[in-house]
């Protein structure tokens, strides 16, 4: 009874997460008016614990999402649900001024499972990148000495739906492709903060993407080795562009020219070493936006670099059983955004902590992770970003495939 | 069963054996409510009083203000004016040189009263007109004034559509049956304005107490008395007043007394008893003032170049400064605009108002080729548009009258043609337009009647 209730609400909330992965607002970042907004980075899962590494880890008791190769760790009985929840403070220091804000939302959702032998297979929601900003300024009315006040909002973001599987082509050496389908829209208005008017923008992108991975771990005596390797062609977005401009007595379609986004071309390489209750890896990954140009003209870009550091300990305690474990995440991230805004180069870096806790038995786990970094430069007027992350992720496991084979 | 080792994820099936299910309930049901939560809290963020990144934006929109486009002025006389049953009285003349000579005659109906029987023995005492000052008035009321009451020679009689106007007259005897000579007071408005009328106060006393057959019926009483006309008692007044017109404010009051053993005092009262055939009659005369030319010329409309750059409102008259938009269509040569406010500024003539009050409440009115008035301007939930005043008692540098007439405009301007003929009367309110003959002198050169329109361009 209680089982079948389970699945039917299980099943409600994947729904749910899905719609409102889609939807929510995952950043408030005046960074993110620039672009296609503020990149979400490797958050899902545990990731977000080790410093988005994992281009080398193999996905286990939780989903690694960062390389598609890494389904192939999935456990054969177990399906997992991935839920991930966040909370963050940002202040927002120039030279001259401080603000703060404060936000919390759904991050992504995720279900992997292993569906026949050597294959992993995972899907889900993850965001790819994400808009929100409301600027408040004054700007003069031609013709006069006087000013009005101007408001600048921005939201939406990129999202990703990928159903990705993970082949075992020999010992050890595992492919995984993702495809995905890439949706989203920003939405930009500029409007007069009195009502008399605003103008709206609104792209809306859409298309399918692939993205490939390969693992491969040299069994050790004690230590085991991994090298991963990610790839991504990139791809040129369909998209949709939309303006109108709006007053208290009219309504206006306008014509738009077309804009074209683009998802570039990556790649990372991973390395990791592991034993039975440790493992630690470093990732490197480029992107190459230097190829793109988003036509704003305070910003350009180039490749962005990511390098991070994540290490995991796992503690069994007394009993050997799975049921029990406790792990602690430690991560460190620095990344080169894609941004030079007004000739600064916009970077990136954190450092984590998380703990991965068993609850309520059959191997749900929470992990709980603290992420402290800043974003940004204080240099010409801009922007630094100091915040304070947490990260809730629920790991969910129910025994679909293993009732199929006991029973 | 496909069995993967992976770091430390060595399943070995006793796990699953374990019965936890109260826990997995509890676990379960603690996502479940961290997902309501979040979902809920679908955007928790308080971005409202954000500022920071006023650098990073680039304009798409700017706001535009021109007050650059022509507003024609001219005068209007209107043809007539409904001063019929409107409760007030309008009595005495002004005159100076803006706005020429204006008189006011106020006429009204008595009733027959009821009254007992009036005594062989009844003795007449007087009689006395009684009106009540109603606190309105205009020019210098520190002048002694004069009043006369006359009795018409016609009845009133009212027009095909049941009215009578500011035009409209009834001849009267040239004698008065009393005036008077006086102070006026009319600030106060509880106090009360007596004429003397005993001789014609005796007349009709003799006709209650023989019973005349001019006094048996309401009927034979109104063909015999015909009604009364207020008029300003001398040509050279220098205040118009106003009085309540009503049954219980306007009223002769005739007294006479029966002495038997005592002396006992008796009154008759003779009311005001048609509201709607009670009106005022108000003259103009614009000779030596600009205006002069403005009864001989077409639709009796002057310009504003042919009245020295001014524009003229008075009240009573129905005498209204029309405003119109003569290049307003040269907006459409412009691209991708949306007018956001318009707002239209009206500065009186400077020495203007050192005698009379500006009026506080001015209102805009349509109007069209044929001048006739369509009802106020309204603002855009549909309430009359209301001049925002501004009074600088120091210099009278920045007295002026800030209408927002955005919707006439973006009204105007919606079918990509803005038809010129389509203008606009600056008024006061429409009760004030009928009882009083309030006057507002507006300046047309410097500064000038501006159109402030602001718009967005993309």
């Amino acid at each position: 009874m209680f089982n079948k209730l389970k699945n039917n609400v299980l099943l409600l909330i994947i729904v749910f997460c899905t719609i409102e992965t889609a939807h929510s607002q995952l950043t408030s970042s005046p960074y993110s008016i620039f672009g296609m907004g503020t990149q979400a980075g490797n958050c899902a899962g545990t990731s977000s614990a080790l410093g988005g590494t994992g281009i080398a880890f193999l996905s286990g008791t939780t989903l690694n999402t960062v390389n598609p190769a890494s389904y192939g760790g999935l456990d054969s009985l177990q399906t997992l649900f991935d839920i991930g929840l966040f909370a963050k403070y940002t202040s927002y220091r120039t030279k001259s001024s401080n603000q703060a804000l404060f936000d919390a939302n759904l991050k992504y959702f995720t279900m992997s499972f292993r569906s026949v032998p050597r294959v992993g297979t995972s899907f889900g929601i993850v965001p790819y990148s994400s808009v929100g900003y409301k600027i408040n300024t004054t700007s003069n009315i031609e013709g006069s000495n006087s000013e009005f006040n101007k408001t600048f909002e921005g939201d939406g973001g990129v999202n990703k739906v990928y159903l990705g599987n993970s082949y075992e082509l020999s010992n050890n050496l595992f492919l995984g492709v993702n495809a995905s389908f890439l949706f989203g829209s920003i939405n930009r208005t500029e409007a007069s903060s009195d009502g008399l008017y605003s103008y709206k923008d609104k792209n809306t992108f859409s298309n399918f993407y692939l993205d490939y991975g390969l693992n491969y771990k040299i069994k050790g005596n004690k230590w085991d080795y991994s090298i991963g390797i990610i790839y991504g062609n990139g791809k040129t977005l369909r998209t949709n562009s939309e303006s109108s401009i709006t007053t208290a007595s009219s309504f206006e379609e306008l014509k738009t020219q077309k804009k074209e986004f683009r998802i570039p071309r990556n790649l990372g390489v991973g390395l990791a070493v592991s034993e039975k209750s440790f493992r630690a890896g470093i990732d490197y990954e480029r992107e190459y936006w230097s190829e793109i140009n988003f036509n704003q003209s305070l910003m350009r870009t180039r490749n962005s670099t990511r390098y991070s550091l994540g290490l995991e300990y796992a503690s069994f305690g007394n009993s050997r059983s799975n049921n029990n474990i406790i792990f602690y995440r430690f991560g460190a991230e620095y990344s080169e955004s894609y941004l030079i805004i007004d000739q600064n180069p916009i970077s990136y870096r954190s450092i984590s902590f998380g703990t991965g806790l068993p609850v309520g038995g059959r191997l749900n786990v929470i992990n709980i992770s603290f992420e402290i970094g800043q974003n940004g430069t204080k240099n010409d007027g801009l922007i630094k970003e100091n915040f304070y992350k947490l990260n809730i992720d629920i790991s969910l496991k129910d025994l679909w495939f293993m009732k199929r084979l006991f029973l | 069963m496909i069995f993967i080792c992976t770091n430390y994820n060595c399943n070995d099936g006793q796990v699953f054996i374990n019965n936890e299910k109260m826990g997995s309930k509890i676990f379960f049901y603690l996502c479940f409510i961290l997902f309501l939560l979040s979902a809920f809290c679908i955007s928790c963020s308080n971005a409202n009083k954000f500022s920071l990144g006023s650098d990073f934006v680039e304009s798409q929109t700017n706001m535009v203000l021109t007050d650059t486009f022509r507003v024609d002025l001219s005068t209007v006389l209107l043809d007539s004016l409904l001063t019929s049953a409107t409760g007030v009285a309008l009595v005495g003349n002004y005159k100076d040189n803006e706005f020429g000579k204006i008189t006011c005659t106020n006429y009204f109906e008595v009733g027959l009263p009821s009254y007992s029987e009036i005594s062989e023995k009844a003795i007449y005492d007087s009689c006395t007109f009684f009106l009540s000052y109603s606190g309105y008035s205009y020019g210098d009321t520190t002048a002694l004034m004069s009043v006369s009451i006359h009795q018409l020679k016609e009845n009133i009689t009212l027009n095909s559509n049941g009215s009578l106007y500011n035009v409209s007259k009834f001849e009267y005897a040239k004698d008065a049956i009393g005036s008077k000579l006086f102070y006026p007071n009319p600030t106060s408005s509880d106090s009360i304005l007596r004429i003397h009328v005993n001789e014609y106060g005796d007349t009709l006393f003799t006709l209650f107490k023989n019973k005349d057959n001019n006094v048996s019926s309401s009927d034979l009483f109104l063909d015999y008395i015909k009604g009364f006309v207020l008029t300003s008692g001398n040509e050279n007044n220098n205040a118009v007043l106003g009085f309540d017109a009503d049954s219980s404010h306007t009223y002769f009051k005739i007294y006479y007394h029966v002495t038997d053993e005592t002396v006992k005092n008796y009154v008759i009262s003779i009311k005001l008893s048609s509201d709607t055939r009670q009106f005022n009659n108000i003259q103009h005369d614009f000779a030596k003032s600009r205006l002069a030319a403005i009864d001989s010329l077409a639709n009796h409309r002057i310009l504003s170049q042919q009245s020295d750059g001014r524009c003229y409102m008075q009240a009573g008259i129905g005498l209204l400064p029309k405003i119109q938009f003569p290049t307003l269509q040269d907006l459409f040569l412009k691209n991708r605009w949306k007018l956001l406010k318009a707002d239209l500024i009206i500065v009186p003539v400077k020495d203007s108002y050192d005698r009379f009050i500006l009026p506080g409440n001015l209102y805009l009115y349509d109007t069209d080729k044929h001048n006739d008035i369509n009802g106020y301007l309204s603002d855009r939930s549909g309430n009359p548009v209301k001049g925002t005043f501004v009074l600088d008692k120091l210099y009278n540098e920045n007295t002026s009258y800030t209408f927002d007439i955005t919707p006439f405009i973006s009204n105007e301007l919606a079918d990509n043609y803005f038809n010129y003929d389509h203008g606009i009367f600056v008024g006061v309110v429409q009760k004030k337009l009928y009882t009083t003959i309030d006057r507002l002198e507006i300046e047309g050169k410097a500064p000038r009647v501006k159109l402030k329109l602001y718009y967005v361009t993309y």
